[in-house]
């Protein structure tokens, strides 16, 4: 069923024309606002000196938490995230005033020159600083199933252990952008954004004016991966202050040190667990307790926390199970959504346990998550059914690449001392849906038109993950009209209101579920003009009529459509449509009982990657992957595709390259310069990547399956592969930390070096 | 001496004049985005590190003696650089309203997802085919490795790329028309200094190119004046508003800088030769000169401002530091020679007097073998944790002479004299190299920073000198010690 389809902005983009906000043509009077950042991790604000940037020439004005007309907020899980702090900085990098300025330059200039006196206060940065000092954010999430006392009991071996996943920085190429436009009556918002009405309803209680009046427009976005989840809330109310105070368009755009600086990133976690399992290597019971850094504010750190509890037993059928899991406040900036939301924590848990128990065991970690795989009608411990498990047939697909590829490392390796190979499996099962049932509602109103075009707005963003493109082909299909001529809108909460962020690979199940109903129901309209006509025309009584490629078809006689639309509208019949499609069956996850169906339905998938590792300078080379992803159906082969590949190289980089340098606080690494992201060299000389169309029918629109966070995880194989090289064949643990950085890499040899010795 | 009230160039075939007094930008890319509103070259990190801002430029070359064309970064490239050049950027190279191969290869490929990457990869391919119609896919990623992409994973850009066919490739009729046109404004200009004296707002209130080291030192002696060749690591300060200065003196179109000699072993160049001229003219270190920065960096970077700019770090250094490299120092009221090893004196601190430049570099290919090593956390355009260079010549087992010079472990690239002395007259044995690295360890005194602590650092050296050894002798490590 997967049709050839391009981009459907492909044009637009290779040729430059393309328009992110700051591309678009100034507005006259257009003045940029810049914010001037906390230089401490926690303080009192004694004073702001905005003498010396008064005096540089194009210094427009300056806002502070003094000049927001409404509420002084943009926390939307829970309040108490302010614009502006009135007493107290609680991160490194918090705006804490900001400036006005004739253009882009001079703002960032006054904005350097503004002084700020702080009381600085000790802060708390560290997950173990925030146990001790009891600084946890609410609730603490549990799951307790069987009895993981007795299974403990009943194991023959039980290990424990402590593991941690690294910060992560989303170094989407457009930094943080909004441009704000006073209309005659309210304001025009451009931002940035996976989350409009969260924009809207933030913007009107901070400027203390109706909803009505606040109109969130985003065409598209350079890049958001969850960093402009919650992130862009924050800047859009910056701009739309500073708009409101000089009644000026306006536009912020952050410079990409800042950006890193202040922005919310992945959450570190930390992890203790306990494990009993038999000499065959069956798990028979778990318990964990996990923490995450939340920083500053709680912003989406619950949910997050929820995702990474709902995949810590990843792909593993596990009878005893039980989990703590906490989330702590510091002071860093905020961690907040990155593709995955927590769900690549957990997974990275269970996969390092997995690997350890191989390792107690000496057996192949390949056999150890066999043994444990979930079959179909497994329940997980929150108690969700899994109706149909692919990954017994995703590993018999796989195991054969795994043998030989392990062959072929094995062989290496006996050759060589300084250099080593190494291999790893990593199998996911992803569950599809916001963990708030609530989210799970999406929007499309399709506006036909005479000459046959069509015009459609959903509640999607656009961000690179093409729903623009899904969505109009899901359109195409049910109405008969060729994707060229149909145009996917802006999302615009005047056309389009009260929409979940774009979010939780989501957005096409949603929303094109949406576009699907609002099509269908103008394809019956269609139709039964469409017989009027023929009749009339031809004198034929069709039972059936084919619409495809614009034309209408019956009999062998044809109709364009776009003849059928107006004649429709001559007709008086209604040539658009609004619909609305809530997600069935799902609940939220009972945080009490630990209880839930949360998940509509499950992907499931399976990755093998192979690296060389130098012994000597702890650098290693991705050399294959094999990637083998299920899906219940393709709609556009290469959009799935690169949905894989992107994220698996992003979720590689987690694991590797990406270091996110602190120093006391300070976030150090805050340009390309020192967070390196993959390039085109990183990528491995044999990535092989099939989909395996399930044809389940636990699906969405179409029979797809959410593509966009799912395949982040296959990116962690790489990760035990390089350990798996470190460690060659060894029985101990060198206890590997992510990033495995060349220093990481190095130090872990080492631990295994002191372990031999001993 | 040109006293210049317009910037002239040419964008996309096309004359362009602008008035000096009401120009605001002085980054290309400013002037191109805000003033010109062309907005298809994007913003992504203003220090040249992301490749989004990518345009090529067309330009006289005195080496090559014709017009070339070099895929720059466009936020950290001189504003006033421009006068007299093409450029080139993505929305040049459709023709008659017809994609370039280059767009419809990524358009068919579905190379493109959010897009914002997309014309900064477009025009890195582009000049990469300006200069190479075939070029082997280590080629195409060595050229895209200067340009991030954060949504495809990059395989269907590299499955775009590759499918280019060279003979699809076209050239946009505009840029051969202008390349006359640029030879006749080189002619023009030549012996000429350009200045142009820039807005207050400006963090520099002059841009002065001289075409001459005698003019060069006629300017050099006054004020805050900081001398620039491409401008790479300076242009990120001046975007950071870290840095301002009364002026800079761009030492780029100076004849005297802008040579090659290559004479058996003996080679001799200017300062003003970028990276990029000199791994195509001593192609026997084309893998050592490519691992530094990105394609666009090497582009403009030179081997002068690579040594002038003294990071600890500096890859070029470390390299013409284990050549016994020796600089040539002018001023106004002459010259003298230096030998590289001598030239760096502390953190940042080098043997370069007021108002002196660095005119020449100069060494022999020495006899023997070299190897080069870089680690860093990534592969491509990252500076090192550490850097070194090993020079050997050895003759049936006995060592007759060695080198070695590392970077990122001492305040400034560094040669371990005291590890040379102990391993000349040696045997080729593996007992004499772990001794060796053991003794390089003890001489050198790392710090901890972003790219890695102390004590990484410092068994980086140990582990490097064995690396080296490994790389030229693997026998010495006995049986299972190299595929």
């Amino acid at each position: 069923m997967a049709d050839k389809i391009p981009h459907i902005d492909g044009i637009l983009h290779a040729t430059g024309k393309s328009q992110f906000i700051s591309d678009m043509p100034p507005e006259k009077d257009l003045v940029y606002v810049y914010p001037v950042f906390s230089n401490v991790s926690r303080g009192e604000i004694v004073e702001i000196d905005f003498s010396e940037s008064e005096e540089i020439d194009g210094f427009i004005d300056k806002i502070t938490c003094k000049d927001i007309p409404g509420e002084n907020n943009v926390g939307v899980v829970e309040k108490g995230e302010p614009v502006f702090p009135e007493e107290e900085v609680e991160f490194f990098g918090q705006p804490v005033c900001a400036v006005i300025a004739k253009d882009y330059f001079t703002a960032r200039k006054c904005a350097k020159l503004v002084k700020i006196k702080y009381r600085e206060k000790k802060p708390t940065l560290t997950i173990e600083e925030a146990i001790e000092k009891n600084s946890f954010f609410k609730p603490q999430l549990n799951i307790n199933r069987g009895n993981v006392k007795k299974g403990f009991k009943e194991s023959q071996f039980v290990i424990e252990g402590k593991l941690e996943t690294p910060i992560q920085e989303h170094f989407y190429l457009e930094t943080q952008t909004c441009r704000v436009i006073p209309l005659e009556k309210g304001f025009l918002i451009k931002p940035s954004s996976q989350s409009p009405s969260e924009i809207q309803e933030i913007i009107a209680s901070v400027l203390n004016i109706p909803q009505n009046l606040v109109t969130v427009d985003i065409k598209r976005l350079g890049g958001g991966f969850g960093g402009k989840e919650h992130n862009p809330g924050l800047y859009a109310a910056i701009t739309a202050v500073a708009s409101f105070k000089v009644k000026r368009p306006v536009e912020l755009r952050l410079m990409r040190d800042d950006d890193i600086t202040a922005t919310g990133k992945r959450h570190k976690f930390k992890a203790k667990y306990r494990c009993g399992f038999n000499k065959d290597g069956k798990i028979k019971a778990l318990e964990y307790e996990i923490y995450s850094n939340g920083g500053a504010y709680v912003d989406l750190s619950i949910p997050v926390l929820e995702r990474c509890v709902l995949h810590s037993e990843n792909a593993y059928f596990i009878e005893n199970f039980k989990l703590k899991a906490t989330a702590c406040k510091t002071n860093l900036h905020p961690f907040t959504a990155f593709r995955g939301f927590g769900g690549p924590q957990g997974v990275f848990f269970m996969e390092s346990i997995i690997e350890k128990i191989a390792k107690t065991l000496n057996l192949d970690p390949m056999e150890i998550r066999k043994k444990n795989l979930y079959k179909s009608g497994d329940r997980t411990p929150y108690g969700q059914k899994i109706k149909e498990s692919y990954l017994q047939v995703l590993f018999e697909k796989i195991e054969p690449t795994y043998k030989e590829w392990k062959k072929e490392v094995e062989e290496f390796n006996q050759k060589n001392k300084f250099e080593k190979m190494g291999i790893a499996i990593t199998p996911i099962k992803f569950g599809i849906s916001f963990t708030i049932r609530a989210l799970n509602r999406g929007y499309a109103l399709i506006i036909l038109y005479p000459d046959g075009t069509v015009s459609v707005s959903h509640g999607g963003i656009e961000m690179g993950q093409e729903v623009s493109t899904r969505v109009a082909q899901i359109v195409s299909k049910t109405i008969g009209i060729s994707v060229k001529n149909i145009h996917i809108e802006s999302a615009n909460t005047k056309r389009i209101a009260n929409i979940p962020p774009t979010a939780a690979s989501t957005a096409v199940d949603l929303n094109g579920n949406a576009a699907f109903k609002s099509a269908k129901i103008l394809r019956r309209r269609l139709e039964r003009v469409a017989k009027k006509i023929f009749k009339e025309k031809f004198n034929i009584s069709c039972e059936e009529i084919k619409m495809e490629n614009d034309i209408c078809k019956c009999e062998g006689k044809e109709i364009p459509i776009k003849e059928v639309i107006e004649r429709a509208i001559w007709d008086r019949e209604k040539m658009a449509e609004y619909q609305f499609y809530k997600t069935p069956e799902i609940t939220d996850f009972n945080e009490e009982k630990g209880k839930g169906h949360p998940f509509y339905y499950y992907v499931f998938g399976v990755a093998v990657s192979v690296v060389k590792t130098d012994l000597l300078t702890g650098e290693f080379k991705l050399l294959k992957t094999k990637i083998i992803h299920e899906m219940g159906n393709s709609i556009n082969r290469d959009v799935d595709m690169g949905q894989i590949t992107g994220a698996y190289i992003q979720g590689m980089g987690w694991l590797t390259l990406e270091d996110m340098v602190y120093k006391e606080g300070v976030p150090i690494s805050i340009s390309p310069s020192t967070y390196k992201i993959p390039t085109i060299s990183d990528i491995p000389e044999v990535f092989d990547v099939e989909l395996f169309i399930s044809g389940s029918k636990y699906s969405s629109i179409f029979g797809t399956k959410g593509i966009g966070e799912p395949p982040f995880l296959y990116g962690e194989s790489v990760f035990f592969a390089i350990k798996n090289a470190i460690e060659d064949g060894e029985k101990k643990d060198s206890l590997l930390t992510p990033p495995a950085t060349p220093e990481n890499i190095l130090k872990a040899i080492n631990t295994l070096k002191l372990k031999r010795e001993k | 001496m040109l006293e210049k009230e317009s910037l002239n160039f040419f964008l996309n075939g096309r004359e362009v004049n602008l008035d000096v007094e009401k120009i605001k930008s002085f980054t290309l890319l400013d002037l191109l985005r805000n003033e010109l509103h062309l907005t298809g070259v994007k913003r992504g990190c203003s220090e040249g590190d992301c490749g989004a801002c990518t345009v090529v430029i067309g330009e006289y070359s005195p080496i090559y003696e014709k017009v070339i064309y070099k895929t720059i970064t466009s936020c950290i490239y001189p504003l006033f650089k421009v006068d007299g050049k093409h450029v080139i950027t993505i929305e040049g190279i459709e023709e008659n309203g017809n994609l370039h191969p280059i767009q419809k290869s990524f358009i068919d490929h579905h190379a493109i997802q959010c897009g914002f990457c997309t014309p900064g990869m477009i025009m890195s391919l582009f000049g990469l085919f300006l200069e190479n119609p075939s070029p082997s896919e280590k080629e195409i990623t060595k050229a895209l490795s200067g340009n991030l992409c954060r949504c495809t994973g990059y395989k269907t850009i590299k499955e775009a790329a590759l499918d280019i066919n060279g003979e699809d490739f076209q050239i946009p009729s505009h840029v051969k028309k202008v390349e006359e046109k640029i030879y006749e404004r080189y002619n023009l200009e030549k012996g000429k200094t350009k200045k142009f004296r820039l807005n207050k707002i400006f963090p520099f209130r002059e841009y002065i190119s001289p075409h001459s080291l005698k003019d060069l030192f006629r300017e050099i002696s006054k004020g805050n004046y900081k001398i620039i060749n491409g401008g790479s690591d300076l242009f990120v300060g001046i975007n950071k508003l870290s840095l301002e200065f009364d002026g800079l003196i761009d030492i780029s179109r100076i004849e005297e800088l802008n040579f090659i000699h290559i004479d058996g072993k003996r080679i001799e160049f200017g300062a003003g030769i970028t990276f990029h001229e000199l791994l195509e003219k001593l192609k026997e270190f084309k893998h050592i000169f490519e691992i530094i920065g990105s394609n666009q960096i090497r582009k403009v970077g030179t081997m002068g401002g690579n040594i002038a700019n003294g990071s600890p770090i500096a890859d070029g250094a470390v390299f013409l530091l284990s050549m016994d490299a020796i600089l040539t120092l002018e001023k106004k009221d002459g010259k003298r020679v230096v030998p590289l090893k001598e030239f760096y004196q502390g953190y940042k601190k080098f043997d370069l007097k007021e108002g002196e430049i660095i005119s020449k570099i100069e060494f022999t290919i020495p006899e023997g073998k070299i190897s080069y090593l870089k680690t860093s956390k990534r592969k491509e355009v990252d500076i090192a944790s550490v850097n070194s260079s090993l020079v050997i010549d050895e003759s049936n087992g006995k060592i007759r002479d060695v080198k070695i010079s590392f970077g990122g472990v001492y305040p400034y690239p560094f040669r371990i004299e005291k590890g040379e002395r102990f391993l000349k007259g040696k045997n080729l044995e593996e007992k004499n190299i772990y001794e060796l690295a053991k003794l390089c360890k003890e001489e050198v005194a790392p710090i901890s920073d972003v790219r890695g602590s102390k004590t990484f650092r410092k068994e980086l050296v140990y582990n490097h000198i064995l690396k080296h050894f490994l790389n030229l002798f693997p026998h010495i490590f006995g049986e299972r010690n190299g595929g």
